[in-house]
């Protein structure tokens, strides 16, 4: 290596998961000295986004290193950092076109006819094609969304983080009802612009919405009983309970009745306030959220280092963490926090009892065409002993593909394989014979993700060490952020987790001394009188004044 | 405040033509002195011992051009380049680009031409791109020529200045070049955010219209 990192830590985080960057982004924001690391060379661990290239050489291999044994004190001990566990299963891609455009033998006819008659040949998509454009595309091995009334999205705006990256609003929600895609109706205006759904029905489902608003409390009565009898017993029709039952409360047949109101109340709650669904997706992909924790954390002063040769953990004879070992250097913390998947064998207690099912495909066209490009959420119900399967779709404007390309996730708790677990959906939505009109799978990627989400991480894990789960099976990340939290909180109980950070607007420099009020910045907004906006923002500041983001700079070099 | 010419004074944006908001991000080897152009820039002001980081998400400074206000957002690395992780986020959206070198210090000029090759490979193809070699009160101890570095932004299509954090020397000259230089039309004017999504605010909390409708 040709820089050394500093030694002395209040806290070292090993991996670049979403978890690890939420606790790694609070702990720099209350001033702790926080260094954090990643054996790989790119952020987000299990929760990262690759381009087309870099999936291609993605290796589920855990590289054991031996560490250098001059650094360790004989009443030490250590362990390898790593495990098998969590890595990635089943990893499997395959491309479903020819490699380079194949020349027909009377290319010279044809190509003669096609420039008299002023219309372009299409050019056909080929693997060296899409090579090309690799670059463009940013898969997610986790992709979510986000509600846009939840804790996640309420988090990014409570603490300023929301300014680091932008977002898009899903702008359909589909359902697979009676062999065919149907739109779900969410809000009013598309419940009343449902020409499937009948005017009765549309009367029923307003006053579902209603006496949820209303906060109803019918169900109450339904303690026992699954959400499926209630809406039953609320006498809709079958397409209806499908609806909510399956997309709008993202529910099953088991699910209960309090757990499938709540659901259907989140998802009403999250309407209207970005956009015409409830959803919001991350551009360029969902592993620009972990980055984006990560830059508050150096922007408070967090120290960043990917590609580091991690070899061991150290521990005195009392089992308490001590250091770890990075290349040839021993160092120090009070705390560790790290990734399950990084964690060392000894400290995974089950191996995992569950996995999520993925698939990732490259297509030629929309499953379901429109004339504007849409994002698109598919929640295809359970179907034949199959798990139901949350389905994302992704054109060019989410930044995660090319133009006139789309990106397919499909996302299911396994039972078989992944390939197995969607074989029915790849059959009823893409094509089968040339011409049906159906999108063409052009490339395709399965894989599985370990669940270490209900799994036992405390149990033999030293005092002062904390392992963090990967990605779960939900929608969005509220729950990772209230494990997040959760983790903070048990750390460094007390204080504040991710206050506000301040607007470029409020930052005061060490020794400046400028009277601010005549310098102050109007925030544009097109909707407000700008002059009621300098007046606020100018009240605000009077409060906030003296607030002084320092870096944390002792661990300089 | 003193050096802050060139910036435009918004009491009502609105009467004054059309405003264009840009990312601009600063790339460099550490200790050239990005942090310091910026805060010269923005503030007005130098600190011979600036700590590394600065603590903020990025700074934002005007610009004013005829009947164009340009609002810069400027995004520093926040130390993450030290050890080579600087995220890819970094680069999404931004518009225009600094890179940094010291001109005594050779090393530094050649970190600055990776990065360029990194922008071009990596960032949006329409990226103005700036190359500023910093510390030029320094030039007694140069080590980099001045014609070496104008050669290689023409063949790379980079604006060139030489610029001194310290003395304000072309600070405010290079951001109006690239001001100059990015287009400004309807696009840009677009609020909040670069790309073609939409940052996420309190103000956006409007409604809770559909859905919950039917009082």
């Amino acid at each position: 290596m040709e820089y050394e990192l500093p030694t002395e830590f209040d806290i070292i985080i090993i991996g670049t998961g979403v978890i690890e960057s939420i606790i790694s982004a609070a702990a720099s924001r209350i001033g702790k000295r926080v260094l954090h690391i990643d054996s790989n060379n790119y952020y987000g661990g299990l929760w990262a986004s690759f381009n087309l290239d870099a999936i291609h050489k993605l290796s589920a291999n855990t590289e054991v290193l031996d560490p250098p044994t001059d650094l360790i004190n004989p009443d030490e001990t250590t362990f390898a950092l790593g495990n098998d566990f969590f890595s990635l299963k089943n990893f499997k891609t395959d491309w479903h076109i020819p490699k380079a455009e194949t020349q027909p033998e009377n290319e010279n006819v044809e190509e003669k006819n096609e420039t008299e008659s002023e219309e372009k040949p299409e050019k056909p998509i080929t693997q060296d094609s899409l090579i090309k454009d690799g670059r463009k595309f940013n898969i997610d091995l986790a992709p979510k969304l986000q509600f846009a009334r939840g804790e996640f999205v309420e988090l990014l705006i409570s603490s300023n983080i929301a300014r680091y990256s932008e977002y898009r609003s899903v702008s359909r929600v589909l359902t697979w009802l009676n062999g065919q895609l149907e739109t779900v109706p969410c809000s009013r205006s598309d419940v009343f612009a449902n020409n499937k759904v009948t005017v009765i029905e549309k009367r029923m489902l307003m006053k579902l919405f209603m006496a949820l608003d209303s906060g109803d409390q019918e169900y109450l009565n339904y303690d026992n009983k699954t959400f499926r009898a209630f809406l039953t017993d609320k006498k809709l029709t079958p397409s209806l309970i499908h609806y909510v039952l399956y997309a709008i409360s993202m529910s099953t047949d088991e699910t209960l009745c309090l757990q499938g109101i709540q659901n259907t109340k989140r998802f009403l709650d999250s309407l209207g306030r970005f956009g015409k669904t409830p959803f919001l997706f991350s551009m360029y992909g969902s592993g620009e959220i972990t980055q984006a924790f990560c830059r508050l954390s150096a922007v408070f002063g967090g120290i960043y280092a990917l590609s580091q040769p991690l070899s061991s953990l150290i521990f005195d004879n009392e089992n308490n963490f001590k250091g770890l070992i990075c290349g040839k250097q021993r160092i120090s913390a009070e705390f560790l926090v790290m990734g399950a998947e990084k964690a060392p064998p000894e400290f995974i207690k089950s191996p995992p009892r569950s996995f999520i099912a993925r698939a990732v495909f490259i297509t030629d066209r929309s499953i379901m065409s429109s004339e504007k490009e849409h994002l698109t959420l598919l929640l295809y119900p359970p179907e034949g002993g199959k798990n139901s399967c949350v389905i994302i779709e992704l054109g060019t404007l989410t930044g995660t593909c090319p133009k006139d390309l789309y990106l397919v996730h499909l996302i299911s708790q396994q039972v078989a394989s992944p390939e197995d677990d969607f074989k029915h959906c790849v059959e009823n939505l893409f094509s089968k014979f040339e011409d049906d009109k159906k999108p063409k799978i052009l490339w395709s990627c399965f894989f599985s993700i370990p669940d270490s989400n209900a799994l036992d991480l405390k149990t033999g894990v030293p005092g002062n060490v904390v392992l963090c789960p990967g990605p779960d099976l939900d929608l969005d990340y509220d729950d990772a952020v209230k494990k997040a939290k959760a983790i903070f909180s048990d750390l460094y109980p007390d204080t504040e987790f991710l206050p506000r950070a301040p607007d470029p607007e409020d930052i005061i420099i060490e020794g400046d001394t400028e009277d601010r009020n005549d310098e102050d910045e109007v925030v544009l907004k097109p909707e407000e009188n700008t002059d009621k906006v300098a007046e606020s923002e100018t009240e605000a500041k009077s409060d906030n004044d003296q607030e002084v983001p320092k870096s944390e700079n002792e661990h300089e070099e | 405040m003193a050096n802050r010419t060139g910036t435009a004074q918004r009491p009502n944006g609105s009467t004054q033509g059309k405003i264009c908001q840009f990312k601009l991000v600063l790339l460099g080897e550490s200790a050239v002195g990005k942090s310091s152009l910026v805060l010269r820039f923005v503030k007005g002001q130098f600190h011979e011992y600036q700590e590394s980081t600065i603590g903020a998400a990025f700074l934002t400074q005007t610009v004013c051009l005829d009947d164009t206000t340009v609002k810069f957002e400027i995004w520093d690395t926040a130390g993450q380049e030290r050890y080579h992780s600087l995220a890819p986020m970094y680069y999404r959206g931004a518009q225009a680009a600094i890179v940094v070198y010291d001109i005594t210090n050779q090393d530094t000029f050649g970190r600055a031409k990776t990065w360029v090759k990194e922008l071009q490979r990596q960032a949006s193809p329409t990226i103005v791109i700036a190359l500023a070699g910093n510390k030029q009160d320094l030039a007694n101890k140069r080590m980099v020529e001045f014609e070496e570095a104008q050669t290689y932004a023409d063949e790379n299509g980079l604006l060139f200045m030489e610029t001194s954090a310290k003395t304000a020397m072309n600070v405010n000259d290079i951001f109006l070049a690239i001001a100059k230089k990015l287009p400004k039309n309807e696009q840009a004017t677009a609020q909040g955010g670069s790309g073609q999504g939409r940052r996420l605010a309190e103000g956006d909390t409007g409604a809770k219209a559909a859905g919950n409708c039917c009082k």
